[in-house]
């Protein structure tokens, strides 16, 4: 199926049960979905079952939808949601092992995994283990997925004033466990790159 | 404008989401005050610093999975 089809006929040709159209579909947003559900969950393979999840909780509502957002935002509401519900809870600190992250690699290196002295760590840790959920889903859909208050509003169906306070909230949160380096307290093997952080 | 009331609205401001007065506002108060200019530069630090987060690779079939 050419890439060229726009999206909403490929919408209302999945909801009249066009197989291939609904393949396409969700072959687009894929990517982006499990890029989403790793900046939520951290962890690829928690991230591969959610967007799996996701998709198969899209493909039985498609039918119920209406147009009314973009495709991506409405599938982004499901996988949220599911996030959300999810019953198990956010790794200990502990679990949260070198051999667990995984991060793709630049110009033409092999993917590799990160150590805990690495800034990635840091951020990946704050946000996972510091900074609680409803805060962490706005800074991603703002910070990460460049979304505008209005479309985050709408993925998480609260207001645009809830969107600006857990916004301001959550960013003042995050600096200031980097900045008080409270994360370096946590575990005892710990080089913190907070020290450095001014710097960057 | 004093000082609290600048700093309630950090990230309005970074957003570029005030209405311009009160935009025009809040720049002339970093303009004048030193204690918040420096306050901004590190909320604007935080933001900066979250942005670095990278994509994680997909799983592949055969690499351990979380116990
Ligand atoms: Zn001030």
């Amino acid at each position: 199926m050419p890439s060229s089809i726009p999206e909403e006929r490929l919408i209302a040709s999945a909801k009249g049960g066009d197989r291939q159209a609904l393949d396409e579909l969700f072959r687009r947003e894929r990517p982006y979905l499990f890029n989403l559900m790793c900046q939520l969950s951290g962890d690829a393979v928690r991230a591969d079952d959610l967007t799996q999840e996701a998709v198969i909780a899209a493909f039985r509502k498609l039918g119920q939808f209406r147009f009314e957002s973009s495709f991506r935002t409405w599938l982004s509401r499901i996988a949220i949601n599911l996030f959300r519900m999810e019953r198990r809870k956010t790794p200990k600190h502990e679990s949260l092992t070198l051999e667990t992250i995984w991060v793709p690699g630049e110009d033409d290196h092999p993917e590799r995994k990160i150590i805990k002295s690495e800034l990635q760590w840091c951020i990946r840790h704050n946000l996972q283990h510091h900074l609680p959920r409803k805060y962490r889903v706005v800074l991603i859909l703002r910070d990460l997925q460049n979304l505008s208050y209005r479309e985050i509003a709408g993925i998480l169906g609260c207001s645009l004033s809830r969107v600006k306070t857990d916004l301001h909230r959550g960013r003042r949160l995050f600096r200031a466990q980097f900045v008080k380096e409270k994360c370096r307290a946590f575990t005892d093997d710990y080089l913190c790159i907070c020290e450095g952080i001014v710097d960057l | 404008m004093n000082c609290r009331r600048a700093r309630s609205i950090f990230s309005e401001y970074y957003d570029g989401m005030l209405n311009p007065d009160l935009g025009k506002e809040v720049a002339g108060h970093l303009a004048g005050c030193f204690g918040c200019r420096g306050e901004f530069e590190r909320f604007e630090m935080g933001i900066k610093i979250f942005k670095k987060l990278k994509p994680l690779s997909r799983p592949r079939p055969g690499r351990a999975k979380r116990a």
